[in-house]
This record gives C-alpha cells, sequence and structure tokens, in this order.
C-alpha cells in the first residue's frame, strides 16, 4: 500500500543500532546486561571519572567482524576510532566515542523479499560505539513536563554496531522487511538479541520525498524513537503525510531530528539551533586504530554461523518444510540451535520427524515447565533419541508422549523411559497373537458377530489388546490380526 | 588558512558549544587573546605540509584488545554527587516547562 | 628539611638504621615549618601516611621488600588519582571530588612502597607554566619567594627543592616537569610517551601526557621512573616494549657520546645568561669525551602553534565529562539541566581553562578543522622526522630548557607570553621522545635547568648521560634557602 500519493516517490534510509551481546562494556570491564540496580554495571571508564581510559573489548570486535561479513561487507583493514562531542547527561564523558570517516566496514547489502520479490538493498557502513546511558524522567510520563530526571549508567559503554542503509527503500513495507531481516541476522549470528521493545535493537528512519521519477532527493528528517516493527510502518506513514502536506502546499521541508510520539502517532520536532549538530570530530587519541588482519578475518568468515536465509533456503528444498516450520524455527534462535543440533546428532530420525516433534509436543512440554530453549535442561542427545525411536517405529505416538513428559523430569536416558513404560512397540508377532487369541477367547459373543458381518466390532476388541498390550501393539497390525484369527475360529 | 580574525561571533560560537560562561565584559579580553594566540599559530604556514600525513600519536603502537570478562567497581557514587536521588544522579528538568 | 637522597635513605631504612613511621613523622614535621611559606601542597594525608609507614616497617622488618624507595616519603601531584584522597587539579571544579580509585602509576609507587605524603599543588587542570591558575594554593619557588616555581607542576618542583620530600610525581603535556625542574633547581623527567600509564592521570592533552619523577639526584629520578614505568590494561596507550633497569644504565661514561645543539634554541630567545651558563655545560661534556654541534632544526619554529591547537583540541573533550552532574561542583540557580551545566562551567573553571578549552573548541569546529587540527597533526609528523634525522647523527639533543629563569608573580599576565616559556620543552612531547632536566648552573641565584632529549625508548641514554654531567658538577648539591 503507497503511503503517499503518485506524486512522490518515498525515499527511506535506516540506521539500525544493535547492543553486541558481551559480557562487558565496549571499553571497560563493567558488566553488560539489562534490568540490574541503577548504577552498578559500571566502571571508573564509563562513569567517565577523571582519569579514566578506554580499552577496546576483543568479544565485540569479533561480533562486529560477524555482522560485517553477515552483510557482505568490505571489511577495512585499519580503522580508527573519533570522538564526538555533545553535552547531555546520559553522554558523562561530553562525547561519544563512535567511528566517523574511516569504520570499520562499508558497501554492503541485504536482500529483502517484499510481495514475492526479491529487493537489494544497499549497507553503506557499519561502525562500532558506544551506548549512552539513561535518562529517567521525573513528573511526567516523558520528557515534556518532567520536573528533573534521574541519570542511570548502567546502560553506558554498551557496545553498539551501527548499520546504515543507502537510501534504497522505498515503502513502508520495504522498511519493515528491511528491519526484520536485519533482526533476524544479528539474532541468527549470536551477536544480538534482537530485542526492539529492550532497546537492543534500535531504528531510525531517514525520510524524504522527491517528486515521481526526479533523480533529484529531497530534504530528509530524522524520525527517532520508533520502538516496534508496527511503529516503523505507521512513523513512515505519518512523516510522509506530513512531509507530503508541506510539499503540496509550497513549503520547504527543514532537515531536522524528530520524535515519534506512539501516543499521538506523530512525529515533533527535536533539535535546535544549527550548531548542535557540530560534532567537531577528531580521532580518539586514546585508541590506536582498529587493525583487522587478513588472517583475522578469514578466521571470522571460517566461523560465521549459517544466515537465515541460507538455513531457510536449505530447510525448505533439502528438508522440505512449510514456510510455517521455518518461521517458528527463524523466530526462535535457540530452538533453531537445537534443531540443527539434533539433526546433526540423530542416526535416523529424518529432519522432518525431527522438527515435528521439536515444534510440537516438545517445545509444548517446554513451555508447560516454564522454559525456552536458552534454558533447557533436556540435552540434544535425549531428545535425539527419542526421535530415532520414532523415526525407526519402534514407539507409537502415545508412547512418544509419555516419554517426552519423562525427558524434562528426569535424567532417564531414552531406552530406559521406554522399558520403564512397558517397552516399545511388540515388533514379535507371536507374542501379539498370543494376546490376540487371549483376548478373543474372552469374548466369543463379539466374535460371533464379527464372523456375522459385523466388522466394526473389531473396534472393541482391538480396544482390548491395545489394553492387554499397554498400548504397545501398532493398531493396524492388530486390526488385520484380529480379522484373521476371527476366521480361524 | 582562513587569514580572517577571531571574531565575537566565533567566541560566542564556542562559548556555547563547549556550554561555559564568560562575563560579557571579560568577553573582548578573552576576544584579543584568542586573536594573538591564532596569530602565534600562523607560524604553521612556514612549514610545507601538503604531502606530509598527520600524526595523531606520538608513538605508533600494536594494538591492545581486552579479553571479555565483566567486573563492576564497587563504588559508593553518592558520595560524589551533587544531588543523588533513588540510586541515581539527578538533573535539573531538561526542557523549560 | 631533608637533604639524604632518596636511595641513601632508602638504604638506612633497609638497614634499619631508620624506621619509616620516624622518617614519614619528620617529613611532616618539615613539611608544617615550610609549607606556610612555599604552599606546595593542596592536602596532606598525615593518618594514611603514618599507618602506611607502619605498615612499611613492619615488611622491612621482615625483609618482605625488594622495592630499592621502600619508606621514602613522596609527594603526588594533585591531578594522580588516589583512593580516598582529594584530587582536585587545583580547580573548583573538583575541589571536592574524593577519588574512588586509584591510578596506576601510583598503585605502583604504593606497591613498592613509597610513601605518599600529600597532593601537590599544580596550574589547574595542567595548563599553566607557573602554578599562578592554580584555585587552590599559590606555590612559591623555595629559591626566591617572590618567584613561581614553574608550572604545571610547581608543587612537585617546590617540595623536593625545599627538601620537604626527597621525591615526587608530576606530569608533563608540554614542559609541565621539565620546566619547574629547571626553575627549581631539582631533576625532573619526562619518559617516553606510553611508557608510563596515564590510567589515574587527571587528562589534559591525551596524545602528549606523561607523569614522571622530581628527585635531587639523577639516580634517584631513575629508581623511581623505573618503578612507575611498564605496560598497563588499563591505558591502551601505553608501549608494550620491556623497561629496560634504568638504574643499571648509569655508568657515568660519555666518551664519544655525540651532542647536538638545536640552533633555534640557541638564539635570541634564550638569555644571555642562560646560553653562557649552557655553554659552560657543553664544555663540561667535551671535557668527559663527548662531542657536541649545532644543529637547525627547524621545524621547531611551528612546534608551538602545533602544541597551541592539539593540546587544547584535546583538552576540549576531555574536560567535557566536569558538567555538574555526578562528581564536580554544581552552580546553584539554573532552572534548567543547560542552564545548570553551563553555570557550573563558568563558574568553576578558571580564565587560562576556559581560554583552552575555547581555543580547542574553536580548532575542531565545523569549517576549521582543516585548516588548524589538521595541519597541526601534520606538523607533528614533521617535527617527529626532524628529531629522527637529527638522531641519526647524534645521541643526544641538548638545550636550555628554559629561555628565563623563574620569573615574578603576575609578571606573565599576557597568555603569549606565558606560552613562550615552552618554546624549548614543547617539541618532545609533540613526538613522544624521552626528555629531561638537570641543574646546570646559577643566573643571579637563580637556578638554571639543561634539557636532554634522547630517541623514543632510550631513556637510558638519557639519564646516564644526565648523570655524567652531575657527577662532574655540583650544581645538584645546592640547596636553596628560603
Amino acid at each position: 500500500m503507497s503511503t503517499t500519493d503518485t506524486a512522490f516517490d518515498l525515499v527511506i534510509g535506516i540506521e539500525v543500532h544493535c547492543q553486541l551481546k558481551t559480557n562487558s562494556k565496549l571499553f571497560c570491564p563493567s558488566e553488560n546486561a539489562f534490568g540490574a540496580k541503577a548504577n552498578t554495571n559500571v566502571s571508573p571508564v564509563n562513569l567517565a571519572l577523571p582519569g579514566a581510559l578506554p580499552v577496546l573489548n576483543k568479544e565485540a570486535v569479533r561480533m562486529a567482524v560477524m555482522a560485517g561479513l553477515a552483510l557482505h561487507c568490505d571489511i577495512r583493514e585499519e580503522s580508527v576510532f573519533a570522538r564526538k562531542n555533545y553535552f547531555y547527561p546520559d553522554l558523562p564523558k561530553g562525547y561519544q566515542i563512535s567511528q566517523f570517516d574511516k569504520p570499520y566496514c562499508e558497501h554492503g547489502h541485504l536482500d529483502i523479499q517484499v510481495d514475492g520479490n526479491t529487493k537489494r538493498i544497499g549497507i553503506t557502513r557499519i561502525h562500532m560505539e558506544e551506548d549512552a546511558g539513561k535518562l529517567v524522567h521525573q513528573g511526567a510520563d516523558s520528557i515534556a513536563g518532567s520536573t528533573h530526571s534521574i541519570v542511570d549508567l548502567n546502560r553506558a559503554g554498551t557496545p553498539l554496531i551501527e548499520i546504515v542503509s543507502e537510501p534504497d527503500i522505498r515503502s513502508a513495507a520495504e522498511a519493515r522487511a528491511y528491519v526484520e531481516s536485519l533482526k533476524l541476522i544479528v539474532q541468527h549470528i549470536g551477536i544480538c538479541d534482537g530485542n526492539m521493545e529492550e532497546g537492543s535493537l534500535r531504528a531510525d528512519i531517514n525520510i524524504s520525498l522527491k517528486p515521481a521519477g526526479s533523480t533529484t532527493f529531497g530534504t530528509r528528517t530524522e524520525v527517532k524513537n520508533v520502538n516496534s516493527f508496527r511503529s516503523i510502518e505507521k512513523a513512515i506513514q505519518v512523516e510522509a503525510k506530513r512531509q507530503k502536506d508541506i510539499l503540496l502546499s509550497g513549503g520547504t521541508i527543514i532537515q531536522e531530528t524528530r520524535n515519534f510520539d506512539e501516543a499521538s502517532q506523530s512525529t515533533t520536532s527535536l533539535r535546535g539551533k544549527e550548531d548542535a549538530h557540530d560534532y567537531r570530530y577528531f580521532p580518539e587519541p586514546d585508541l590506536p586504530p582498529l587493525l583487522l588482519s587478513d588472517a583475522y578475518i578469514a578466521n571470522c568468515k571460517a566461523q560465521l554461523p549459517a544466515l537465515p536465509e541460507e538455513k531457510i533456503q536449505q530447510y525448505k528444498k533439502d528438508y522440505a518444510f512449510s514456510e510455517h516450520e521455518c518461521k517458528v524455527l527463524m523466530g526462535d534462535v535457540a530452538m533453531d540451535a537445537y534443531f540443527r543440533a539434533s539433526v546433526s546428532c540423530a542416526k535416523k530420525a529424518s529432519p522432518k520427524t525431527i522438527v515435528k516433534w521439536l515444534i510440537g509436543d516438545f517445545n509444548a512440554m517446554l513451555k508447560e515447565q516454564q522454559h525456552t530453549f536458552e534454558t533447557i535442561g533436556v540435552t540434544v542427545q535425549r531428545f535425539s533419541d527419542l526421535c530415532d525411536e520414532i523415526e525407526s517405529g519402534s514407539i507409537s505416538g502415545k508412547i512418544a508422549k509419555s516419554v517426552i513428559e519423562q525427558l524434562f523430569s528426569g535424567d532417564k536416558s531414552v531406552s530406559d523411559i521406554i522399558q520403564s513404560l512397558g517397552g516399545g512397540q511388540i515388533s514379535d508377532q507371536s507374542e501379539l497373537q498370543r494376546i490376540v487369541e487371549a483376548v478373543l477367547k474372552n469374548n466369543l459373543d463379539v466374535v460371533e458377530k464379527i464372523k456375522a458381518g459385523k466388522t466394526a466390532s473389531a473396534n472393541f476388541l482391538m480396544g482390548q489388546v491395545m489394553k492387554e498390550s499397554k498400548g504397545r501393539a501398532k493398531p493396524d497390525l492388530v486390526r488385520s490380526m484380529i480379522l484373521d484369527s476371527v476366521d480361524k475360529i | 588558512m582562513p587569514g580572517m580574525s577571531f571574531t565575537n561571533d566565533d567566541l560566542d560560537k564556542c562559548i556555547r558549544l563547549a556550554h561555559i560562561f564568560i562575563k560579557e565584559e571579560k568577553k573582548p579580553q578573552y576576544l584579543e587573546q584568542m586573536q594573538a594566540i591564532l596569530e602565534e599559530v600562523k607560524t604553521l604556514e612556514s612549514l610545507d605540509l601538503d604531502t606530509v600525513k598527520p600524526s595523531y600519536t606520538a608513538i605508533e603502537q600494536a594494538h591492545y584488545q581486552r579479553d571479555d570478562v565483566a567486573k563492576n567497581a564497587n563504588f559508593d557514587l553518592s558520595k560524589n554527587a551533587p544531588d543523588w536521588e533513588d540510586g541515581g544522579f539527578s538533573v535539573p528538568q531538561i526542557l523549560k516547562s | 628539611m631533608t637533604t639524604e637522597s632518596a636511595l641513601d635513605l632508602a638504604k638506612a631504612l633497609k638497614n634499619r638504621d631508620k624506621k619509616a613511621v620516624d622518617v614519614v613523622a619528620a617529613c611532616f614535621d618539615g613539611i608544617d615549618r615550610s609549607d606556610n611559606s612555599i604552599q606546595a601542597y593542596v592536602s596532606l594525608m598525615k593518618e594514611q601516611a603514618l599507618e602506611q609507614a607502619a605498615q612499611v616497617d613492619k615488611r622491612l622488618d621482615n625483609g618482605d621488600t625488594t622495592s630499592a624507595l621502600a619508606g621514602v616519603p613522596i609527594g603526588l601531584k594533585d591531578n594522580l588519582c588516589l583512593a580516598g584522597t582529594r584530587t582536585t587539579c587545583s580547580s573548583k571544579m573538583l575541589e571536592h571530588f574524593v577519588s574512588p580509585y586509584t591510578g596506576t602509576a601510583v598503585q605502583k609507587v604504593l606497591d613498592a612502597d613509597l610513601i605518599p605524603v600529600g597532593k601537590l599543588n599544580m596550574d589547574e587542570f595542567a595548563m599553566g607554566s607557573s602554578t599562578e591558575t592554580s584555585y587552590m594554593a599559590k606555590t612559591k619557588n623555595p629559591w626566591n619567594l617572590n618567584t613561581v616555581p614553574g608550572g604545571s607542576s610547581g608543587g612537585s618542583a617546590a617540595t623536593v627543592a625545599a627538601g620537604q620530600v626527597p621525591l615526587s610525581l608530576g606530569s608533563d603535556t608540554g614542559g609541565s616537569i621539565r620546566q619547574p625542574a629547571a626553575f627549581c633547581g631539582v631533576v625532573g623527567v619526562k619518559p617516553t610517551y606510553g611508557r608510563v600509564s596515564r590510567y589515574g592521570l587527571v587528562a589534559f592533552a591525551s596524545s602528549l601526557d606523561q607523569i614522571g619523577p622530581f628527585a635531587n639526584t639523577v639516580e634517584d629520578a631513575a629508581a623511581l621512573l623505573s618503578i612507575i614505568c611498564g605496560h598497563d590494561p588499563h591505558d591502551a596507550t601505553s608501549l608494550q616494549q620491556a623497561v629496560p633497569n634504568f638504574s643499571k644504565a648509569l655508568t657515568g661514561d660519555v666518551k664519544g657520546l655525540k651532542i647536538a645543539v638545536p640552533k633555534e634554541l640557541f638564539g635570541d630567545e634564550i638569555s644571555a645568561d642562560i646560553k653562557s651558563v649552557t655553554q659552560q655545560a657543553l664544555d663540561t661534556y667535551k671535557s668527559l669525551g663527548a662531542s657536541y654541534e649545532l644543529v637547525s632544526m627547524e621545524s621547531f619554529k611551528a612546534a608551538l602553534a602545533s602544541y597551541y591547537i592539539i593540546a587544547p583540541a584535546e583538552a576540549s573533550a576531555n574536560l567535557a565529562r566536569f558538567d555538574g552532574v555526578r562528581y564536580t561542583h554544581r552552580a546553584e540557580g539554573g532552572d534548567t539541566l543547560h542552564d545548570m551545566m553551563i553555570k557550573t562551567r563558568g563558574e568553576a573553571f578558571g580564565e587560562e581553562v576556559k581560554r583552552r578549552i575555547i581555543m580547542g573548541t574553536f580548532v575542531l569546529s565545523s569549517g576549521y578543522y582543516d585548516a588548524y587540527y589538521l595541519k597541526a597533526q601534520k606538523a607533528r609528523t614533521v617535527i617527529k622526522e626532524d628529531f629522527q634525522r637529527v638522531f641519526n647523527d647524534y645521541d643526544v639533543i641538548l638545550s636550555p630548557t628554559t629561555p628565563s629563569t623563574a620569573f615574578e608573580f603576575g609578571s606573565k599576565s599576557n597568555p603569549m607570553d606565558m606560552y613562550l616559556n615552552d618554546i624549548a620543552t614543547i617539541p618532545a612531547n609533540m613526538a613522544g621522545l624521552p626528555a629531561m632536566s638537570i641543574p646546570c648552573g646559577f643566573s643571579s641565584d637563580m637556578p638554571v635547568g639543561l634539557q636532554l632529549v634522547t630517541p623514543i625508548l632510550d631513556e637510558s641514554t638519557m639519564l646516564n648521560a644526565a648523570y655524567a654531567f652531575q657527577q662532574a658538577t655540583e650544581f645538584h648539591l645546592k640547596k636553596a634557602d628560603f
């Protein structure tokens, strides 16, 4: 659905900030964790105490390089950190350590799917920088009308990568697809939680309009505070409309930063004077340039996990998974990892069998236990063993469900659990024959009915055999045995 | 090099950007002093710098990176804080009411 | 007044001829008596010092310490963070700031069982060459109480010159150790950039700052230097190269040493008296078997200019953290955050600091970066290469440390006049080279300092050359009488 009328083209570029899930901050050892008591994840460095100095976190570098590789970027051999100078209480040093004219990677791309078509969105650059702290405004719901604010520096210094797209996006739907794809990628390569509600993934949208078909771009505004996929689409709609209204009435767009207000579904101007934009960037004297050797990058490349699009391809082509199955796996990184590990571990079970049980009864049980695939206690080995038994037909679906229950409640191996449930499916025909004959002997009246042509009565006998065999008999085999035996009597 | 002298507008812009305050009556003195310093700075012109690469540090060093091990400092931050409230640093309202 | 060298004192302590608690107590008595006149100290740490001295005595009794300077009292410049002490940088902005952590160099000093006795006065945030911009005290030069001790480490130099303590630590960004050392007639050393960790040193100009020792003798300075040098994982600019034992380098043999004297530091900018004293020093070196020649170092002409762009630029960013929010002075009456910040920074920074912040902001601002900051960084390259060229043929660069001896208070109210104090010292900071000042004579009864500069990482040659001069002369033995 177009958000502008045919007189204008919508031009969108998106800057996505991803918090890297390292143990410690980008430049200091204070803990990188959400939800701690205010001002406890701190050290002299992220408190900006006098005399404190930044030292780069090597894991953050590795994660950042992974992102660059996943997005097909050129990784720069020598990149430079820079100070971005401005005053704000959530920025304790009065400058942010970021990267300016020499970011660690550039010239990448991300292919998105919209309405069945593939579109390539260019990625201008990715750079590393530190996050700011948080301001909690007091006396009002937001900054406007508050009496004062309280600064919490827990988040200050959290490693971020800022992924800047080319202005290749042309609709709200494309914008949403882009951010969704990015989210999946950073989640699946294990560098970011991708949680927009918690702020580990944030998007700023740059929007401008140009006359339809023109090659000259219009003036753009930057919209911040877009906290969900829905907001992305809404913010684009309202801002595009606002700009369109101005242009159609003969006005000009002011280049500025605007805040998306969820409540009023509108954007309001955030910044003021021009020289607020003068960040006076200069190379960070406390940090030598970051050197990334070919060997290091090759090493990272070798360790890069499979990307979502590669996995989806594999699941659809090689495993014949449905759209739904793919969606469920992609939507939960830990589940997908568990799935893939199970595929490697299983000796007989097909991926199709594994996924069916994984996203079905197994996941249901996991949820009942109030766990996730991150906190799951059942090893991949035990789950795979169960899948192997299911695949080989040695247990029925009913038994499999009981096994699942027991997998979560104890440590027993799958074969022990099956034994304790009375053994697997009866494969020995003579044993089954014995049970069938016993049941028939005790139900001669029903046998007569069957002989008289009421084959439906065989169901009753089937139920009895299943009961006797404690559910271990294969239903169709039991049925044919009963009918054969009846003939013989 | 912009050979123009440092103006009052330049002074005011720097004061704004640097978030400091200078009394009006002192501004002329600052202006004069800045101009004198910038005059001296013109000696840079005596060097031929066209093909020279900048040195941002005195000595090129091997890069040093830390292991990703978390360790929080255990400071009583309230001791030095000008205004400590609810475990955080209280600051006056950001937007004028 | 302590006339012993630090190493001799340490020997006496090690032999248990003296007890640390007695030495420290005597030290505080001396400071009590003399600091009314000298005002070297911003704060004193008598209780902690005596407690620590008691601990050190135990360790000395048990033979638990291998430090060459165990038990020696030391003063620390007030821009060095020591947990539990006020670290004011002689500024109203940090007047009540008590550091919760200890910087690396200071920690090494503590680990070597030296005993800090107090925090020393300085120019506010290390910006100055006379210690006159201090908000806390007015430090006097022990040789003439009407004159300045130099700056910015004025307190660090004066306390050693006055015999209050045998050792102190200062910091040097454009000459702030060497120039006060020259004015006060003591030894002051700036190591190679990166030799000593800057973690815990309140930053002025990040690419230039270094911590260094003040002492009465070269041997003392070398011993203290050895203690504070070394790679620090808390400072990404600290050098990973191994640190030689500087004390072992002091052979006193300078036969064949090739000395270069820059013409640019031997001309009209330097007073006639100082030139003549320097000439005598050169003659002394010659008599010891060294040789000297005048050389041309054209890049020096632009050194002052590039320094007064780079240092303020970095400082303007380094001082942005002083905003009234977390641990500094906070102004009253600011209605909004913005008002509060501006008022705070307006009233808690002195004039020189504001001047440099404005300068730094200007040279980094949009439209001016290339013309000033970038150019200055290119000039730095030229200065580095100029030194490299000279060091191809010479071992040491020698010059007067300062253009004049200590001047009277208030006599250099024009900032440019003050900045010209640093023409001899700045180039070594720009190139990151080790540099030091040693007493080499007197002019009108005021000390004159001789500056030595050697290649990167070659403190050994520099210290040895200084040592040889010291052994051949007696200037270091003359003490201030105040």
